[in-house]
């Protein structure tokens, strides 16, 4: 963040920072922002294009601030600060896939290329361009619904269990394993590895 | 090491034991499907690596952050005057505002996905005409199993 975090003490639990900032210590919730900036950051970065990262951040803080008071007691302030970030995304690219119909182009060869160079070798990551590989991404991963896209993000960047991916979506955990089958079934067609034997992505 | 098998241990890669890595590794040399699957994995895996590899907000974020939680916990201020210009202006603005959200609204979802996204309901039994009335998951299950079949 650039800045010193408050001096709060890191050890003090998400559950007291909750307490502290409903009775008006406004510091306590930036020990909390400064604890999940990084979740919150990852999750919308993986969602939107990153001109909206920023606000949609700024958006994300704001209204954890204003209805701090829901939290349940005992649970998970990250999971909570993740659903309000991905329902901010969810309605952002809803907005945008309304106002402006996507296009799917096919891929080019220097795509292909850097997708079987990386499928062939991870370490590769670090020495692809990472602009290049961002646009890819944003350009596949685009192609997905907002909601698909959110579980595909958290159960593979964020190694949820399906089950706090369901809360965190407001959804069943069934309607998680049904969406992460249709986007790895779209992600495999638009990566080219369709399969010889049908559709069973599992 | 069956297929099924194979892409319950992709799902674990995290965490393999070294015999069942290797296992799979034999799997997926022998089977294309699954080694489609896996590059799928892998790539859907290191391109959201590679979105959300700079995770950290700008550094005017926090200060940012600061004066807007500043504003949103200041209590609003209006003069008498204020009000009584204010209370006309709000009304008709209100009214445009309404107006261009009717008109510019998305379309609303369809009811599949409206489905798909309602929480875990029906765990209750309900029957018609005797015949016991399928749960949300069940529906959403038989829904998976035809897709997971469909070529």
């Amino acid at each position: 963040m650039g800045e010193g975090q408050p001096d709060l003490g890191d050890q003090a639990s998400d559950g007291d920072l909750v307490r502290r900032t409903l009775a008006g210590e406004e510091q306590a919730f930036e020990v909390l922002v400064h604890r999940y900036r990084r979740l919150v950051f990852r999750v919308i970065r993986g969602m939107v294009p990153g001109a909206e990262v920023e606000d949609i951040g700024q958006e994300a803080f704001l209204r954890a601030y204003r209805s701090l008071g829901q939290v349940q007691h005992g649970s998970s302030v990250g999971s909570w600060l993740a659903r309000i970030a991905v329902n901010l995304c969810i309605d952002h690219l809803r907005r945008l896939r309304w106002r402006q119909e996507r296009s799917f182009s096919e891929l080019g060869s220097d795509e292909t290329t850097v997708l079987d160079r990386l499928a062939r070798d991870e370490s590769a990551l670090g020495e692809i361009d990472r602009l290049f590989l961002r646009d890819l991404a944003e350009k596949l991963l685009g192609q997905l619904t907002p909601q698909d896209r959110a579980v595909l993000l958290l159960k593979e960047r964020e190694g949820m269990e399906t089950r706090e991916v369901a809360r965190i979506l407001g959804c069943s955990e069934m309607a998680v394993r049904l969406r992460l089958f249709r986007a790895r079934r779209a992600l495999r067609t638009l990566l080219g590895g369709e399969s010889h034997r049908g559709g069973r992505e599992g | 090491m069956k297929c099924r098998e194979a892409k319950e241990t992709l799902d674990r890669r995290r965490a393999l034991a070294s015999a069942e890595a290797d296992a799979l590794a034999l799997h997926l040399r022998a089977c294309p499907h699954c080694a489609a699957v896996a590059r799928t994995r892998r790539l859907t895996r290191l391109l959201l690596q590679a979105l959300a590899a700079d995770d950290e907000p700008s550094p005017y974020f926090m200060a940012r952050l600061r004066a807007r939680l500043g504003e949103a916990a200041a209590p609003p201020v209006a003069s008498r005057f204020g009000i009584r210009l204010l209370v006309p202006t709000l009304a008709s603005l209100t009214l445009m505002l309404a107006s261009g959200a009717y008109l510019l609204s998305p379309p609303p979802p369809s009811p599949v996905l409206s489905f798909l996204d309602s929480p875990a309901g029906g765990s209750e039994t309900s029957s018609f005409l005797g015949i016991p009335r399928p749960t949300h998951d069940q529906i959403l299950a038989s829904i998976l199993e035809a897709e997971e079949r469909t070529p």
